[in-house]
């Protein structure tokens, strides 16, 4: 695995990249796990594996033109052409899930296979989406995680092989990951009121994974991407909360490579 | 202008999510008519100026346009100061909206009003749905687009980042030239300290932190005027502090304490609420510093005293501890908040007067520029 910064559009875009196969990128969620954690190794070994630092998380820097979804959509786009990827197949949680489909719409030929993980990006009236902010850090662990055990600050910290480009850190990691989930998903909150006249535009082979006790967005959500995107099928992982990759990395790993061999077969 | 009528049940936050239906239209009237009374009996007493301020979607007080209570004030009193400290700018859209109604009591008031600029507190950016994130760069935005309709031939075009306006031209103007003096709070951001000292505004401590806290945050502020080649005059910058006054020690704090800590205990709680990106994560640090020492984390009356988060007693006792923090401070501008919590009205009168008689005269002359205003 290496680390590695390049710029595009004046924009720092961090990542950590490693194994070999077909190009794959794990957006990741609201909290920022950037590190390269067991679930990255278990995809590795199958696939050539991007994780990105979404523009504002970690020692990101050049984002402050930045305010919606939409441009970390074209940011995106950008880092897919810097780094000569004509098509990727992209796996998105939480936040991550949410541009990750929104990239789908806007320019479906970039991309080869979608899965969504506990994506933001909808509102539902009935079930709004949880409240992430102002809450004190054992609140939220306890919003994010399904499991007691699961240790958010594993997921906070910056990649060695960052901080090293970098030579610095953020003081307060949450704190930082926090103000850069709420330059995007601030107001409206979390969701893009226009994105289900979008999702029509999805073309990709998809596969919506969604956690039984996610507490941010609940499996309805879930099961109106599925519904809303042509030919996707929905997965309900138990035991697990909304960071997927805390609760149950072995259950996310199986589910994405599942999904990537299905398609490959079909 | 705090609400006193919340259940003594109530142990919820007092900000943000303490439900509105708790609020008894019937006892605000009665508290509005209390407080204005309270703030023109200021002018009576022969204090230069009082104080009002915004807060949103709270029983911390009933100011949610600060703006209307000075409007009322214009009209009503004659001589004395106006002090919106502040309007929260980024929470305008459009911000010119702001120089019109500040204009308006400007013009009303006879050239009486000081405009405070505030970027708001934590829990506006919950009440509101305004992005947090942008809350300083809405702020500076603001105050540019502010500072100009004011100053510049209208009609002109802004274009922003966050506002973009094709025709500025607001009416009227405001009558003191080339603007009303301009105070801005801070709570030790070094940015803002800067900003102020740059355009040589006012800058006014934030009250419910140590005095230790206050005076790093002035001499921050002192540091950032001399880095702009001046020293600041102490009418400058102001100190606010709750006070309260009685015939003796032991009397002031029988009748004030309790007040106190409803205070503390039931209507701040919730306000120290940081959403996330409202301190540059640069500065975050030394805000988490600065909140160990918040009055809320204060639980016996020594360290009340100790701390100087309230100044009460005596009229000796007041006088003698107002002068010495006022010297160490290098203030000229006292902001005394002499009603708090749920303070009656009787006491929160006998207080004021006391403070007009045997207070307010004496540290006059000791200090030639002394300013003495009551907030709220």
């Amino acid at each position: 695995m290496d680390a590695t910064t390049t710029t595009t559009n004046g924009v720092t875009t961090d990542f950590l990249h490693g194994g070999a196969g077909e190009p794959t990128f794990y957006l990741h969620s609201v909290i920022g796990e950037t590190m390269w954690l067991p679930f990255c190794e278990e995809l590795s070994a199958h696939v050539e594996l991007f994780l990105p630092t979404h523009p504002g998380y970690g020692t990101s820097e050049g984002f402050s033109g930045l305010s919606s979804v939409e441009d970390l959509v074209y940011h995106y786009l950008d880092l897919f052409d810097e780094l000569d990827l004509s098509a990727v197949n992209l796996v998105g949680c939480s936040l991550g899930g949410w541009i990750a489909v929104e990239l789908a719409a806007r320019n479906p030929e970039r991309v080869k296979t979608l899965v969504l993980v506990n994506a933001l990006g909808l509102w539902l009236d009935d079930d709004p989406i949880g409240e992430l902010f102002g809450l004190e850090s054992d609140d939220l662990a306890a919003l994010l995680c399904f499991r007691d055990d699961s240790d958010l600050s594993d997921y906070l910290s910056v990649s060695p092989g960052l901080q090293a480009l970098h030579q610095t850190a953020p003081d307060l990691p949450l704190y930082n990951n926090l103000a850069a989930a709420a330059r995007y998903g601030w107001d409206p909150y979390m969701h893009n009121p226009k994105l289900p006249g979008l999702l029509h535009r999805v073309k990709s082979p998809t596969q919506v994974i969604w956690a039984a006790h996610d507490r941010v967005v609940s499996p309805n959500y879930g099961k109106r991407y599925a519904d809303y995107i042509h030919g996707a099928a929905l997965q309900i992982v138990p035991n697990a909360g909304h960071i997927l990759a805390a609760d149950q990395p072995r259950a996310l790993s199986n589910a994405v490579l599942g999904f990537m061999r299905s398609v490959r077969s079909s | 202008m705090p609400y006193t009528g919340l259940p003594d049940t109530y142990d919820g936050l007092a900000w943000v999510s303490c439900s509105n239906a708790l609020y008894d239209p019937s006892l605000g009237k009665e508290l509005y008519h209390r407080y204005i009374d309270e703030l023109i009996l200021a002018e009576e007493l022969g204090f230069d100026g009082v104080v009002v301020n915004e807060h949103h979607s709270t029983a911390y007080g009933g100011m949610p346009s600060p703006n209307l209570i000075a409007a009322v004030l214009a009209r009503q009193t004659s001589r004395m100061k106006i002090a919106v400290v502040g309007n929260a700018l980024p929470l305008y859209n459009p911000p010119t909206r702001v120089a019109e109604e500040w204009a308006m009591i400007d013009v009303i008031s006879g050239g009486r009003l000081i405009a405070g600029m505030v970027v708001g507190g934590g829990p506006e950016y919950f009440a509101s749905s305004i992005n947090p994130v942008f809350a300083r760069e809405r702020f500076r935005e603001a105050h540019d687009l502010i500072v100009k309709a004011w100053t510049a031939p209208g009609p002109f075009t802004f274009n922003g980042k966050h506002y973009r306006m094709r025709y500025v031209n607001p009416w009227p103007r405001p009558l003191q030239k080339p603007h009303p003096p301009i105070w801005i709070p801070g709570m030790g951001s070094l940015e803002t300290m800067e900003f102020i000292a740059a355009k040589r505004y006012s800058f006014m401590g934030i009250p419910w932190f140590h005095r230790s806290v206050v005076s790093k945050n002035i001499e921050l502020f002192k540091k950032a005027c001399r880095s702009q080649g001046y020293e600041p005059s102490p009418t400058q910058m102001a100190w606010l502090a709750p006070i309260y006054v009685a015939d003796t020690d032991a009397r002031a704090r029988a009748e004030y304490e309790r007040h106190f800590w409803y205070f503390v205990k039931t209507l701040l709680r919730g306000i120290n609420i940081q959403p996330p990106g409202y301190v540059n994560p640069k500065s975050i640090k030394n805000v988490v510093l600065g909140f160990a020492q918040f009055v809320t984390n204060v639980h016996t009356w020594e360290d009340v005293v100790s701390g100087g988060y309230a100044i009460v007693g005596s009229p000796e006792t007041v006088r003698q501890k107002i002068l010495e923090e006022v010297r160490r401070l290098g203030v000229a501008n006292l902001l005394g908040l002499f009603h708090i919590g749920t303070l009656p009205a009787a006491e929160t009168r006998r207080s004021l007067e006391l403070f007009a008689s045997d207070v307010m005269p004496w540290l006059k002359e000791r200090s030639n520029d002394s300013v003495a205003q009551t907030g709220t």
